[in-house]
């Protein structure tokens, strides 16, 4: 610390000890589910990311296992169009996107010189939701009911199971 | 020779057959060698710096750059030269293509044939406007064009995005509800290219195959000619019977010109026995295939838009013969 910050510094050991409770996380299981602390979060987000990209993963040896042959029978036309719909939907959002979150969670406080980053419990907040989010992604995937229109989606195609033909507009009929 | 295996192919952007497909596989070559000799030049540099700085400093953990200034003065030159070099790479890069992209869509293409072609969940319909008449002819799944001429497709589609991609003729262009798109196309020699549905489009889009017959003017006159001719009444009782059957099961979906039937919720069937494959390039047109397609489309193309027809084998056998004779 230097001399100018030493000499503003008008607390003692009593302000220190408050400090420390602040920061301090809960004891038991309580405690690690509410932990703040931006090296946990962080650490986190990348464990979740790689669980996640190994999920995807496994995904895509699935595809490649039914395409390695013409005609191959590893699984019928709308799984597999849910095995790449999930693989790039897990690959971008849920692996792609978080780890570099969690490496900026991580690493930015320290680069900077901070104690936290801003919104520490927000932060935390943001951790559980991806976590409850990418599950309600996979979930529905191993009940064979996941998306299956492309990580895109590009409309009408979405909705063409719903309206199975939308009026032809060529203009000619 | 692994590598080569995809040369030759009918689905092949390395097998040109037409003006768009050899402007992008030209284009294709030049990025191909530029990128491999800047990639080659840089890892012998690279390599080069590695070994000349353990032959100054054999002891050295992390040398120094040098402070003379000479030196100074070379690497600044090195760089320098570096990122001239880059810049002119990258806009030569950018130049060609700009190049290829105004030869594969100019602003006032020439057309001598134009062909209607619509996407549908998973087939594709193609309408010829024949010149001097009102008349068109409607077939589905295979293109028939003339060689050497210009050729201009009118792309729609009926339900969601598809895209239209023969690799051996051009590039993709999309087929995108309530809006036109066109690409015109040449191709160069008589030959039969594969081509497929390139934008995601549901269940079935694996399956939405095309075939582009590339044929001498002749020869493609001679095709026009007989796909405009209406469908022959049927010559004998069985098949008579045939069409009988067609009538009460298929015509809710398909069109066979000549007859009553003129919907076109399925392909157009009027002259289905001449086109070599069935449902979008799924099945070679054998009377087997033909047979199972027509008692169960589900069995092949799973989630198909035609339903199980589940005819008696008597009338299954006299609509297959029915649909013999529309050549
Ligand atoms: C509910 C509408 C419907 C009915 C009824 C129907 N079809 Fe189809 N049919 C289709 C559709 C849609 C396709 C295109 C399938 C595809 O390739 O994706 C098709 C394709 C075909 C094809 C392949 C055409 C080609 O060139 O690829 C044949 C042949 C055919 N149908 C015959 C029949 C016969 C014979 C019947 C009556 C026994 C019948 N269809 C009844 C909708 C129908
Ligand atoms: C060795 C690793 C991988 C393999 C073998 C693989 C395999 C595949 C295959 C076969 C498809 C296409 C399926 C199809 O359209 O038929 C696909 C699609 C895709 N992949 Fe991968 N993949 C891998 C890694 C990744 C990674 C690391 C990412 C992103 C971080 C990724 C993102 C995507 C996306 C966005 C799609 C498109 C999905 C869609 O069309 O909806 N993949 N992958
Ligand atoms: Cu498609």
């Amino acid at each position: 610390m230097s001399e100018a910050s030493a000499s503003i510094y008008t607390g003692g050991a009593e302000d220190l000890a408050i400090l420390a409770r602040t920061w301090a996380r809960p004891p038991g299981w309580i405690g690690w589910l509410s932990a703040a602390d931006h090296k946990s979060i962080g650490r986190r987000y990348l464990v979740t990311a790689f669980g996640f990209f190994c999920f995807a993963g496994i995904l895509a040896l699935l595809m490649r296992l039914q395409l390695a042959q013409p005609e191959g029978h590893l699984m019928g036309p709308d799984r597999y169009n849910q095995v790449f719909t999930t693989h790039g939907m897990t690959m971008m959002f849920l692996f792609a996107v978080p780890m570099m979150q969690g490496l900026g969670i991580y690493l930015v406080p320290l680069m900077v010189g901070a104690r936290e980053i801003a919104f520490p419990r927000l932060n935390a907040y943001s951790y559980w939701l991806f976590l409850g989010g990418g599950l309600m992604i996979e979930v529905p995937f191993l009940l064979d009911a996941g998306p299956d229109v492309g990580w895109f989606a590009y409309v009408p195609c979405p909705r063409s199971s719903i309206i199975p033909r939308i009026a032809p507009m060529s203009g000619r009929r | 020779m692994l590598a080569l295996a995809g040369c030759g192919g009918i689905q092949s952007a390395t097998n040109p057959g037409g003006r768009g497909a050899d402007a992008i596989y030209g284009l294709w070559s030049v990025f191909l060698v530029v990128c491999a000799v800047v990639w080659l030049l840089v890892m012998a540099a690279l390599v080069w710096a590695m070994l000349r700085r353990r032959a100054r400093h054999p002891m050295a953990l992390a040398p120094e750059l040098d402070s003379d200034p000479n030196t100074k003065r070379r690497l600044r030159r090195t760089v320098e030269l570096a990122t001239v070099a880059t810049l002119v790479i990258l806009l030569g890069l950018t130049g060609a293509t700009y190049g290829v992209v105004s030869k594969i869509f100019p602003v006032h293409p020439r057309t001598d044939l134009t062909i209607e072609l619509t996407g549908h969940r998973w087939w594709w319909e193609a309408r010829y406007e024949l010149p001097g008449t009102s008349a068109s002819v409607v077939t589905a799944n295979e293109i028939h064009l003339p060689v050497g001429a210009d050729v201009t497709f009118v792309l729609r589609s009926d339900d969601v995005i598809h895209s239209l991609w023969v690799p051996n003729l051009d590039g993709k262009t999309d087929l995108i509800p309530g809006q036109t798109n066109t690409l015109t196309v040449r191709a160069d020699r008589p030959a039969t290219y594969r081509g497929q549905c390139a934008e995601f489009c549901g269940l079935q889009h694996a399956y939405m195959g095309l075939f582009v017959v590339a044929e001498s003017p002749p020869k493609f006159d001679q095709w026009l000619e007989t796909q405009r001719r209406p469908a022959p009444p049927p010559d004998n009782p069985d098949v008579r019977h045939g069409l009988d059957v067609f009538m009460a099961n298929c015509a809710s979906c398909h069109r066979v010109r000549g007859t009553g039937a003129t919907a076109t919720v399925g392909p157009d069937l009027t002259h289905v026995a001449s086109r070599a494959t069935i449902a979008a390039g799924r099945l070679p047109n054998t009377p087997g295939n033909l047979g199972g397609w027509v008692a169960d489309a589900q069995q092949q193309k799973p989630g198909v838009l035609m339903p199980p027809m589940r005819l008696p084998p008597a009338d299954l056998q006299s609509v297959l013969h029915y649909l013999g004779t529309l050549r």
